[in-house]
């Protein structure tokens, strides 16, 4: 079902909570799943030095947040950039193929965690799910 | 680890020990093919016919039309494309919304490959359907009904004697998968006009692998399965013997129990609701309990998704079952909550608990306080559930 990771970070998800003070928001929506993710980022001097998550979606999707929350915390948005899909993959470990797309989900959080650009949530609107998303 | 406390007794259950030690001689000793003429072949013969006795006996029915099958599944997909086999003119069939996938999907394969027209009936929110909208589609080409009698998602009951009696008037086969309803409510065929009936041995404390398809006296069509003629040429291979004998034993034992269990569960239940209401927030019963068997419980928790809410009730050694597979797909969304007009989210945010013979109330318990600790728990980690409130 879960490899060892995805149940340690599901069960125990790190840095889970708001900055209030955060430098950067960024916000992930999955619009045919719906799975989300809002992430809020500390920088100092283009360096990553704090960052909290809420998850919204499956299991697999709230360990992945909480895999990247705690692979990022350090690194430079240069260094962010340089994160390729074998990495993301291996950070994971092995998942079922229900559970590739959160893959994806990562790579999206590290996209927009490279070039951050939101200061703050201006609605934090949730994409409809379903069919009206298409 | 410690055993799991297991709330998906829809979906199988355990195998009762008295069934058990009632199949284990004919996996041993009494292994003989049934249709052989010796003496162990004889006494795996008169096995399974007392089984077919038994089996009968608990639905009200003649032993000699019962036809053994390997679970509820072949006896429905038996029954339909033998109707359409036979009915070379009449090419129409009705069926509900929220049937089980082994009854649409037979119907989508007689749609695609044999030219069928196929009418789905829609439920209303409590996911029953109206005798009215079947009466209105039946047609003179209509060959088949075709209505579960307990839904297994949801678990509402339907108005089986009220469309056999339609069915009856108009001359049409009504076929009825009973597979949810066998052991949790009493399904008596004397009182209550049905063509065809579906039964599996795994969901009343039986094996897996093993069910059975009622006829009609007077209903004939060709098999699904061709060879040696067993079960009367209805269903040929060797018959699985033990299989069959636990079956047997399993439906003598469910018929005894049937009112204690049908009254302990519904106390069960009323247990559960009572608690769950309340000791957690923004929940909501899909479907209505009132028009429902007591052991079948489906929940929306806002906020959160039934996926990582079953996950982690696993990790605490608890076992219900989802309305919606993870997937990045919307096309896995359960089919029956989709027809009581939940949207894609409730769906998504949606449980199912189902309760069986072995439940206890310190079981409830514990599934309403590790249910509570997980909500709340995956509540705090939701921007949704954040927003919501």
């Amino acid at each position: 079902m879960f490899n060892d990771i995805i149940c340690d970070h599901f069960m125990n998800p790190r840095n889970i909570g708001e900055l209030t003070d955060a430098d950067y928001v960024i916000e992930i929506s999955n619009p045919i799943c719906g799975d989300t993710v809002h992430m809020y980022l500390k920088l100092n001097q283009e360096v990553i030095s704090d960052v909290a998550y809420r998850a919204y979606g499956c299991s697999t999707s709230i360990a992945t947040a909480s895999i990247v929350s705690e692979k990022i915390v350090g690194m430079s948005k240069a260094e962010i950039s340089s994160i390729t899909r074998d990495d993301v993959v291996e950070w994971l470990g092995e998942l079922e193929p229900s559970q590739l797309h959160c893959v994806d989900i990562a790579l999206n959080i590290l996209n927009q965690c490279a070039n951050p650009t939101k200061k703050k949530f201006e609605q934090k609107e949730f994409l409809v799910e379903g069919e009206g998303a298409f | 680890m410690h055993t799991p406390i297991y709330f998906d007794y829809n979906a199988t259950t355990p195998i009762d020990p008295r069934v058990l030690e009632g199949m284990l001689p004919y996996l041993q000793n009494h292994f003989g093919n049934p249709s052989s003429t010796y003496s162990i072949g004889y006494r795996a013969k008169e096995a399974i016919e007392i089984a077919r006795k038994d089996i009968a006996n608990l639905i009200g029915v003649e032993d000699g039309n019962i036809f053994f099958t390997s679970g509820g599944s072949e006896a429905n997909s038996t029954i339909l494309k033998g109707i359409a086999a036979k009915s070379s003119k009449k090419k129409h069939i009705i069926t509900s919304s929220i049937e089980h996938p082994a009854i649409l999907k037979t119907c989508d394969y007689l749609r695609k490959h044999h030219g069928f027209q196929i009418t789905t009936i829609p439920v209303n929110s409590a996911g029953i359907v109206d005798v009215n909208d079947i009466e209105r589609a039946i047609t003179s080409q209509t060959v088949l009904v075709t209505v579960m009698m307990v839904n297994n998602e949801i678990g509402s009951i339907q108005p089986i004697k009220e469309i056999g009696n339609l069915c009856k008037k108009h001359n049409i086969h009504f076929h009825c998968d009973a597979v949810q309803a066998v052991g949790k409510i009493p399904v008596n065929l004397k009182e209550l006009p049905i063509d065809s009936l579906s039964m599996s041995a795994h969901k009343i404390y039986g094996p897996k692998g093993v069910g059975c398809l009622y006829l009609h006296e007077g209903v004939n069509i060709p098999p699904l399965i061709l060879g040696g003629s067993q079960e009367f040429g209805m269903r040929s291979g060797t018959e699985n013997v033990a299989g069959i004998v636990g079956f047997g034993i399993a439906a003598k034992i469910v018929q005894e129990d049937l009112y204690f269990n049908l009254t302990k569960t519904e106390y069960l239940r009323n247990l559960f609701l009572t608690n769950l209401h309340a000791e957690i927030e923004d929940c909501l019963i899909n479907g209505d309990i009132h028009a429902n068997v007591p052991s079948t419980i489906n929940i929306q928790f806002s906020g959160i998704r039934g996926e990582s809410l079953a996950s982690m009730l696993n990790e605490l050694g608890i076992c219900v079952s989802i309305a919606s597979a993870c997937s990045s797909t919307s096309s896995k969304l359960s089919h029956v909550l989709k027809a009581i007009g939940k949207t894609d989210e409730e769906i998504r945010s949606s449980i199912r608990i189902s309760i069986g013979a072995l439940t206890t109330e310190d079981e409830i318990n514990q599934l309403v306080r590790h249910l509570k600790q997980s909500v709340m728990r995956l509540r705090s980690f939701s921007p949704k559930y954040q927003m919501s409130i």
